[in-house]
C-alpha cells in the first residue's frame, strides 16, 4: 500500500498530470500513514500536537455521546411503539425485518440496530456532503484537505433531530459549510462552528422539520415535546432528573446525555483542546440568569418556573458548551476572553431559553452569537491589557 | 459607444450600483421575497430616480451650495411620497407588502449618490439617462434575487405555483430561511462576487 | 458671488419647499378617495371571505349590500347602533382608548388587554328574510403578533361556517399557516359551544368530533393563540352574551 501510493505520488506533485487533485491524493496518504508535513509553528492551536491528533481527541471525547445517541434513539421510539402498538413502516423497518430485529425496549440490541438506523444514514449523507465539499474547495483553491470535516461530519448529526429528512440535513449542511466555512479559507479560518451554523441554517430553512413536538422520536406520527419544550407549553415535567442527566428522553439524537457530556468534557479539559474556562464560565452564566429568573417569577410564562439546575440536564446546552463552544477556532482566544465568552453563552441561553417562547432551546443561537463577537471580545481584552500595562509603567 | 448609450448601459453591469460600488443594499433585503413586490419596487425607483436626476440637473445652475443637500433630499422626498401614495392609490394589494418600504426609498444611498456624483454636474437629459440606467443596475440585482427568493421560498414566481409545495399536496418542501431576509445577504454575497470575478477578467 | 448670497439661498428654498409640498399635497388629497375605498373593499372582501361568499369574479360592493350591519354592545349585549368606517379606522382609539373596556388578566386570555365596547357584526339574510350566517370580527395574540380575522357563524350561532385572518406576523411556514386555505377549511361545520361553554378546541394530532381542531404543525404558541382567541371572543365578556339574546331575539 504504502509503496503504492509513493510510486503514484509523481502523479500529483507539480507538473504530474493528476496535479489538480494533489489533495485528495494527500488526504488518503495522510488519512493512511504519517503526514507527508507535520504542522509548522503556530497554526491555530499554539502547541505542538497536530491538527490530527486533536481531530481524534475530539472523536475520542465524542464517543459515549454517540453511544448515547445510538441507544436513546432506539429506546425512545421503541418506547413509542411499545406504547401505541404501532406498526412502523419504511425501508429503514424493512431493513430492520430482514436482519430479524425487533422492537423491544428492553432489549438492548434492538435499541441500538433502531437508533443506528436513524443515525447512519444521516451520519453517511453528512460525510458525503462534507466530503465533496471540502476535496471541491481543497483543489480549487489548492489547499489540503482539513480533517476538521471528520469532526464537524461527526458532530453534525448528533445535534439533529432523529426524524429530519436526510436531504433537506444534506441541503441544510451544504449551506452551512460553503457560507460558514469554505468561504472563509476553510479549516482553522471559520467565524462560526460549522456544525452548528448547519443545524442554525436547518432551523431556519426547514422548521417543520427541525422545531416542533412531532419530530423528536422516530416513529411516524407520534409527537412528544421534548421536556425542555413541554415546559415552554406549560406541560407537565414527565422525567425525573435522574433520566434528564443519564440522557434517557426524547430531544436531539446525540444531545440528551449530560453524562456522556461530561465524560467528553473531562477528556478534552485533561487533553487541553477544550477550554476549562469557557465550560465553566458558561455554566456559571446559565445558572446565574436562570435563578434570576427563578426568583423574580411569572405568572403566564411557565419556563420562569423550571429550576436552574435542570437548565443544565435538559435540551442541549451540555453538549453544545463542551464540543461547540469551545472549538479552539470559533471561540475567544485569549484567557480572559474565554470567561467573558463563556458568560455570555451561559446568559444568552438562559435568556433565549426563558424569555423567548418560540424558541426553547437557546444554546444554538447563543453560541452562534458568541462566535461572532469573540473576535471583538478578544480585542477589547488586549486593548484592556495595553491600557492597564501602559497605566503601569507610567507610574 | 457613444456618450448617452455609455451613461445609461455602464451601469447595468460594469459600474452596477449593487454589485459593483456596493449601495442600496439595505431595501434589497426587504423586499425581494416576491418577485411582484420587487418588480413594482423597481419601477419606482427606476421612476424616481430618473426624475429626481432631472430635475436636480435642471435647477443644478440655481442651486445655493450651502443648501444643496437639502434641496435635493426635499425633491427625492417629494417623488418618492407621490409614488408611495400612488402605489397605495391603484396598486392596494401590493402596497400591503410593500408596506413601509417605498418610502424607504428615500434613505436608498444610490438616489442621493447619483445626484451628488452626477446630476449636479451635468446636463438633463444625460442626468435622466445616468438614474435610469443606474436605476436599472440596482432592478436587475433586486429581480435576480427575488426570482431565487421566491422560487425557493415558496415554490412560485410572480404568484403563480412552480413547483407544488407539500402543504398544498404537492412534492416541493419549501425553504423558510429564502422568506427571511438574512438569506438575501448570501444571495447578493453570491452576486457580487460573480460581478467581480467577470469584471475583473473583463479589465485582465 | 451673487449666487451664494443669503437672500438668494432664502428664495430658492421658499420656491422648493412650496412647490414640493403643493405637489404632495395635491397627491394627497386626489388619492385620498381611492385609498380610503381600497381599504374599504379589502375589509369587505374579507368578511365575504369569511362567509364563503368569495368566488372568482364576485362583485364585493354588489354582495355587500345585501348584509345587514348592526353592532353588539359588548356590556350589554344588545344591538346598537354604529359606524363601520368609524370602527375600522380609528381601531386603535376605539379599542384602547376612553370608550375601551379594559379586561382583566383572568379575563383577557386573547392577550389584548382591551376591546372596543362596541363591535360590528355582519349578518346575512337569506331571501326570505331568516338568518343565514352571522360574521363578526376578531383578533388575539399568536405567537409574535396580533392576529386580525373575521369568524363566520351558521344560523345556529354555534356551527363555524369560516373563518380568515386578513392580518397577522406569525412564522412563514409554521404559524403563518394559519393562511393555509386547507387548514382554513377543516374549521367548517365544527361547532364552537357544548353545554353553553366554549367547547371549540385546538388539539395535535388526530383532531375528533365536532370540537376539535388539528394544530398547525410545528407551531404549538400561534395554534394555542388561535384557540384562546376563539375562546375569549366566543365567551361571556364578547359576543356570547349577543350571540344569546340574539338567538332569543330572532
Amino acid at each position: 500500500m504504502k509503496a503504492f501510493l509513493n510510486k503514484h505520488a509523481k502523479h500529483f506533485k507539480k507538473g504530474g498530470k493528476l496535479e489538480r487533485w494533489y489533495p485528495a491524493f494527500e488526504m488518503v496518504d495522510t488519512f493512511i500513514y504519517t503526514p507527508l508535513e507535520k504542522t509548522h509553528g503556530k497554526t491555530h492551536v499554539r502547541d505542538g500536537i497536530e491538527l490530527k491528533r486533536i481531530m481524534t481527541t475530539v472523536v475520542i471525547a465524542l464517543l459515549p455521546c454517540l453511544v448515547m445517541a445510538l441507544y436513546n434513539t432506539g429506546l425512545q421510539a421503541n418506547n413509542a411503539i411499545a406504547a401505541t402498538g404501532a406498526n412502523p413502516e419504511g425501508w429503514r423497518h424493512a431493513i430492520m425485518a430482514m436482519l430479524g430485529v425487533g422492537y423491544d425496549p428492553h432489549s438492548i440490541y434492538d435499541n441500538f440496530i433502531h437508533g443506528g438506523m436513524y443515525f447512519f444514514p444521516l451520519y453517511i449523507a453528512t460525510m458525503i456532503v462534507g466530503g465533496t465539499w471540502e476535496v471541491l474547495f481543497a483543489i480549487v483553491r489548492k489547499h489540503e484537505i482539513g480533517e476538521a470535516f471528520l469532526v464537524t461530519s461527526l458532530l453534525y448529526p448528533l445535534i439533529l433531530p432523529p426524524t429530519v429528512p436526510i436531504w433537506q440535513a444534506m441541503v441544510a449542511l451544504s449551506i452551512g459549510l460553503v457560507f460558514g466555512k469554505e468561504l472563509f479559507g476553510g479549516t482553522g479560518r471559520n467565524l462560526v462552528n460549522p456544525a452548528l451554523f448547519s443545524r442554525a441554517i436547518l432551523f431556519f430553512s426547514y422548521p417543520a422539520a427541525a422545531t416542533g413536538d412531532s419530530i423528536w422520536i422516530a416513529l411516524d406520527g407520534f409527537s412528544q415535546a421534548t421536556p425542555l419544550g413541554g415546559q415552554a407549553l406549560g406541560l407537565e415535567m414527565n422525567v425525573t432528573f435522574i433520566d434528564a442527566f443519564l440522557g434517557f428522553i426524547p430531544g436531539s439524537m446525540g444531545e440528551t446525555s449530560t453524562l456522556a457530556c461530561l465524560f467528553g468534557a473531562f477528556v478534552l479539559i485533561v487533553t487541553g483542546i477544550g477550554s476549562w474556562r469557557i465550560i465553566l464560565s458558561s455554566v456559571a452564566g446559565l445558572l446565574i440568569f436562570t435563578g434570576l429568573f427563578y426568583i423574580a417569577g411569572s405568572d403566564t410564562n411557565p419556563m420562569f418556573q423550571l429550576a436552574p439546575h435542570w437548565h443544565l440536564v435538559l435540551g442541549g446546552f451540555a453538549f453544545a458548551i463542551v464540543f461547540m463552544a469551545t472549538d479552539p477556532v470559533s471561540a475567544t482566544y485569549t484567557n480572559r476572553g474565554k470567561y467573558y465568552y463563556g458568560f455570555l453563552i451561559g446568559a444568552l441561553t438562559a435568556l433565549v431559553r426563558v424569555v423567548n417562547p418560540a424558541y426553547p432551546e437557546g444554546a444554538m443561537l447563543a453560541i452562534l452569537f458568541a462566535n461572532i463577537m469573540a473576535p471583538l471580545i478578544d480585542y477589547l481584552v488586549i486593548r484592556a491589557n495595553i491600557k492597564r500595562r501602559g497605566v503601569r509603567s507610567a507610574a | 459607444m457613444t456618450g448617452y448609450g455609455k451613461i445609461l448601459f455602464n451601469p447595468l453591469f460594469k459600474n452596477n450600483p449593487i454589485a459593483i460600488q456596493i449601495l442600496g443594499i439595505c431595501s434589497a433585503l426587504a423586499v425581494t421575497s416576491k418577485m411582484q413586490t420587487t418588480l413594482v419596487m423597481c419601477i419606482s425607483v427606476i421612476c424616481i430616480l430618473g426624475l429626481s436626476n432631472l430635475f436636480i440637473s435642471m435647477i443644478r445652475k440655481f442651486m445655493p451650495s450651502s443648501i444643496r443637500l437639502i434641496i435635493e433630499m426635499t425633491i427625492i422626498a417629494t417623488l418618492v411620497i407621490i409614488a408611495d401614495q400612488i402605489i397605495k392609490a391603484y396598486m392596494f394589494e401590493i402596497s400591503k407588502q410593500l408596506s413601509v418600504f417605498v418610502g424607504l426609498i428615500i434613505t436608498n444611498c444610490i438616489i442621493l449618490g447619483r445626484a451628488e456624483a452626477f446630476a449636479v454636474n451635468n446636463p438633463p437629459i444625460k442626468s435622466l439617462l445616468d438614474g435610469i440606467g443606474n436605476a436599472a443596475g440596482y432592478s436587475i440585482v433586486l429581480i435576480q434575487v427575488a426570482f431565487a427568493r421566491e422560487l425557493i421560498g415558496s415554490g412560485e414566481l410572480l404568484g403563480f405555483t412552480i413547483m407544488k409545495p407539500v402543504t398544498e399536496g404537492g412534492w416541493y418542501t419549501p425553504n423558510g430561511l429564502f422568506l427571511l431576509a438574512p438569506s438575501a445577504f448570501f444571495l447578493i454575497g453570491v452576486i457580487i462576487w460573480a460581478a467581480k470575478l467577470t469584471v475583473a477578467k473583463e479589465d485582465a | 458671488m451673487q449666487r451664494e448670497s443669503d437672500l438668494r439661498t432664502f428664495i430658492i428654498a421658499l420656491i422648493v419647499a412650496a412647490l414640493c409640498s403643493f405637489l404632495v399635497s395635491g397627491a394627497a388629497v386626489v388619492l385620498k378617495p381611492l385609498q380610503e375605498k381600497n381599504k374599504e373593499l379589502e375589509r369587505k372582501k374579507n368578511v365575504l371571505i369569511a362567509g364563503g361568499l368569495m368566488e372568482e369574479g364576485t362583485d364585493v360592493e354588489k354582495v355587500f349590500k345585501s348584509i345587514d350591519i348592526v353592532f353588539a354592545d359588548m356590556k350589554t349585549g344588545q344591538k346598537t347602533e354604529g359606524s363601520v368606517d368609524r370602527y375600522f379606522n380609528n381601531f386603535k382609539q376605539l379599542s384602547t382608548g376612553a370608550s375601551s373596556i379594559d379586561l382583566s388578566k383572568k379575563e383577557d386570555i386573547a392577550g389584548i388587554r382591551s376591546i372596543p365596547s362596541k363591535i360590528p357584526v355582519f349578518i346575512l339574510r337569506n331571501s326570505d328574510g331568516s338568518l343565514d350566517k352571522v360574521i363578526v370580527p376578531i383578533y388575539g395574540s399568536g405567537l409574535w403578533s396580533t392576529m386580525y380575522g373575521f369568524l363566520a357563524l351558521e344560523s345556529d350561532l354555534n356551527t363555524v361556517s369560516g373563518i380568515t385572518f386578513y392580518e397577522h406576523a406569525e412564522t412563514p411556514g409554521l404559524g403563518g399557516e394559519i393562511d393555509n386555505p386547507r387548514w382554513k377549511k377543516s374549521w367548517e361545520g365544527k361547532e364552537i359551544y357544548e353545554n353553553g361553554e366554549v367547547a371549540l378546541s385546538i388539539v395535535k394530532g388526530g383532531a375528533k368530533g365536532e370540537h376539535q381542531i388539528d394544530s398547525l404543525s410545528g407551531a404549538s404558541l400561534t395554534s394555542r393563540g388561535v384557540e384562546n382567541t376563539i375562546k375569549f371572543w366566543m365567551g361571556d365578556n364578547a359576543f356570547g352574551q349577543f350571540f344569546e339574546n340574539m338567538k332569543g331575539g330572532a
